[in-house]
């Protein structure tokens, strides 16, 4: 009940995403690959948009290693990648238009080769899974804060809500045990 | 509930019974409900609109006003956009000559000089309707077949159908004309009325080819000089050039490449661009926001807080791709080259439609400028190769006229034709 009452609201206050979203990638997020290999591949929920598709891979240092526009086949997108590429820690940054008009975007890396686990990879960024796109600057960002901040701010007051509410119950619950304990034979009637 | 207290009564309470959970449960639900409800209702209620003061009662009604006739230019170009308009194109019949076609044109300057000063047209079946000019403005457009009729070698090299774009869905019925009359003006009955006695007067001489009805918001409902907002809800025309400045001059009247019977004239370029506003409503509003670069509340870059702001086309986002994307609209539309700019004055339109069709709506655009083929075309080909927004529209119909200047009391609109 707890759940079905949070869900719904949280449900309720997200916008009605229709939007494709990220369900495969070659390599995977975090794979150990022996060697760079030729090319990344993503593979949406449904067909992307054949406009506007890109895909930057980074080096560990940052550095892109390959940018710019990416092939679109129906739900796959296909960025090559330079032969020889070093072992390394890469991260994959993309976005895509998905198949109802919306862009979206997201992150996840890999490591090429015999390269020890670094403790700080690159930095995760948003790694959304391709939901939504991450806030587009401050100034952007503090204007469509009204809408994005919607679901989370619902989301909290639901949580701080049930804390409220649970440790009612918990006060009430405790309250009526000590009043049964003084009056043992209650529960015997 | 005898299983329960069975329960309770046969193993010692545990403190996570399931008569707890549930409860529990349902307490912290209540919570969240009560705070997340309190929450929306207070958002709701949040911004109370301002009582709007009441203003005081105009003098005069507004449908008293005219826009002069006579001039160096056409009126309806400069003019500040009127709520309502009818763009009217005509075929003219095959033995219409250059002769004929003076006539015609004299007999309509002739109504359209009474009319736009609130005076009855010539034989005016209902001489009331037009005592209302409510700012009444008709602008003569040209297509090739009326020029070719009067000085075959006088055509400027635009005047042509624009060539063909990959987004185009082209309809017959909405494209090209001999003769266009754009009849603009507040109030929608004066438009009706003037419509059809032009029209009347044109009816010996052709045919309507079409009629593309158009409007804005009605006169009044926002401060004059606001920026319109077309039926996909954005503001449309934020970057314009504004009548008056040396900047409209330069865009609009100065066709140095043009023939000079078109000094004081300029283009005017039509398409019907019909919306799939069924499609758009599947899209969300940051994703509709993304399509065009702008928000759709004030129409300010995704870069600004400004309707007017500049946009930032550098700007990254985390993730490093642009905040106004390569696919933009705003992004796709603009140029380095300051030539390649036009004067937008375009109407919205909304056909009835029955059963179960689906919204027949868009926009009637219009543009003016001294030259189509160097202003409007690359414009138009940059939006035919990546406009995310052309998910959404597509043209329908697309007609180019020239606008010949305006005419002094006791000339005609296009006399500098017969002089060419």
């Amino acid at each position: 009940m707890w759940c079905a009452a949070l869900g719904g609201v949280v449900l309720a206050g997200s916008p009605a995403a229709a939007h494709d979203q990220l369900i495969a990638s070659t390599p995977e997020d975090g794979e150990r690959l022996d060697s760079a290999p030729e090319d990344i591949t993503l593979t949406f929920s449904g067909d992307v948009l054949d406009l506007g598709a890109a895909v930057t891979v980074l080096d560990s240092g940052s550095t892109p290693v390959a940018e710019g526009e990416a092939r679109v086949d129906g739900p796959d997108v296909v960025q090559g990648l330079p032969p020889d590429l070093p072992d390394g820690a890469y991260t994959v940054r993309w976005r895509v238009v998905s198949g109802d008009g919306h862009p979206i975007s997201g992150t996840f890396d890999f490591i090429a080769g015999d390269v020890p686990e670094e403790t700080d990879g690159p930095p995760p960024a948003t790694a959304d899974g391709g939901t939504a796109p991450p806030p587009p600057s401050p100034a952007a960002d503090a204007a469509a804060s009204s809408q994005t901040s919607f679901p989370v701010r619902t989301v909290v007051l639901a949580l701080l809500g049930a804390a409220t509410g649970l440790s009612v119950y918990c006060v009430a619950v405790f309250a009526a045990r000590r009043r049964s304990r003084r009056a043992p034979h209650h529960q015997d009637q | 509930m005898d299983g329960d207290r069975q329960g309770s009564a046969e193993r010692p309470r545990t403190p996570f019974s399931r008569r707890h959970l549930l409860l529990g449960g349902a307490a912290a639900g209540l919570g969240a409900s009560a705070l997340v409800g309190a929450d929306l209702l207070a958002g709701r209620g949040e911004p109370p609109a301002p009582a709007p003061s009441p203003a005081p009662a105009p003098e005069e009604p507004d449908g008293g006003e005219t826009v002069p006739f006579h001039g160096p230019h056409q009126a309806g170009v400069e003019t500040p956009p009127q709520a309502h308009a009818n763009f009217v194109a005509f075929d003219l019949a095959a033995d219409v000559d250059r002769e004929r076609t003076r006539r015609l044109l004299t007999l309509l300057t002739d109504d359209v000089a009474k009319l736009s000063q609130g005076d009855a047209a010539l034989a005016d079946s209902e001489p009331e309707l037009a005592y209302v000019p409510a700012r009444l403005t008709v602008t003569f457009g040209f297509g090739p077949g009326l020029v070719e009729r009067v000085a075959p070698d006088a055509a400027p090299s635009w005047l042509r159908p624009l060539p063909e774009f990959a987004v185009d869905r082209l309809r017959d019925e909405w494209s090209d004309g001999d003769l266009l009359l754009q009849v603009c003006a507040d109030d929608p009955l004066t438009v009706a009325h003037a419509t059809r006695m032009l029209t009347k007067d044109v009816r010996a001489f052709g045919a309507v080819r079409w009629v593309q009805a158009g409007f804005r918001r009605a006169r009044g409902s926002e401060a004059a000089g606001t920026t319109m907002r077309n039926l996909m809800g954005q503001v449309d025309g934020t970057v314009n050039t504004a009548p008056g400045t040396d900047d409209f001059e330069r865009i609009v009247w100065d066709g140095g490449g043009n023939p000079d019977w078109l000094r004081g004239g300029t283009s005017l370029v039509i398409r019907r661009i019909a919306m799939d506003l069924d499609k758009w409503d599947r899209l969300d509003r940051s994703g509709r926001e993304e399509s065009v670069g702008r928000r759709l509340a004030d129409g300010a870059p995704l870069t600004g807080s400004r309707e007017h702001d500049e946009p930032d086309f550098d700007a990254v986002t985390p993730l490093g791709f642009p905040v106004i994307a390569e696919f933009a609209h705003i992004r796709r539309a603009r140029t380095d080259d300051p030539a390649e700019r036009i004067f937008r004055r375009a109407y919205n339109y909304d056909l009835p439609v029955t059963g179960s069709e689906g919204q027949d709506a868009g926009l009637v655009f219009a543009s003016f400028q001294a030259d189509v083929d160097r202003q409007f075309v690359p414009i138009q080909k940059r939006l035919d190769e990546l406009d995310l927004l052309n998910e959404w529209i597509s043209p329908i119909g697309s007609a180019v006229f020239a606008i010949p200047p305006g005419c002094e009391e006791g000339g005609f609109v296009g006399e500098t034709l017969f002089d060419a």
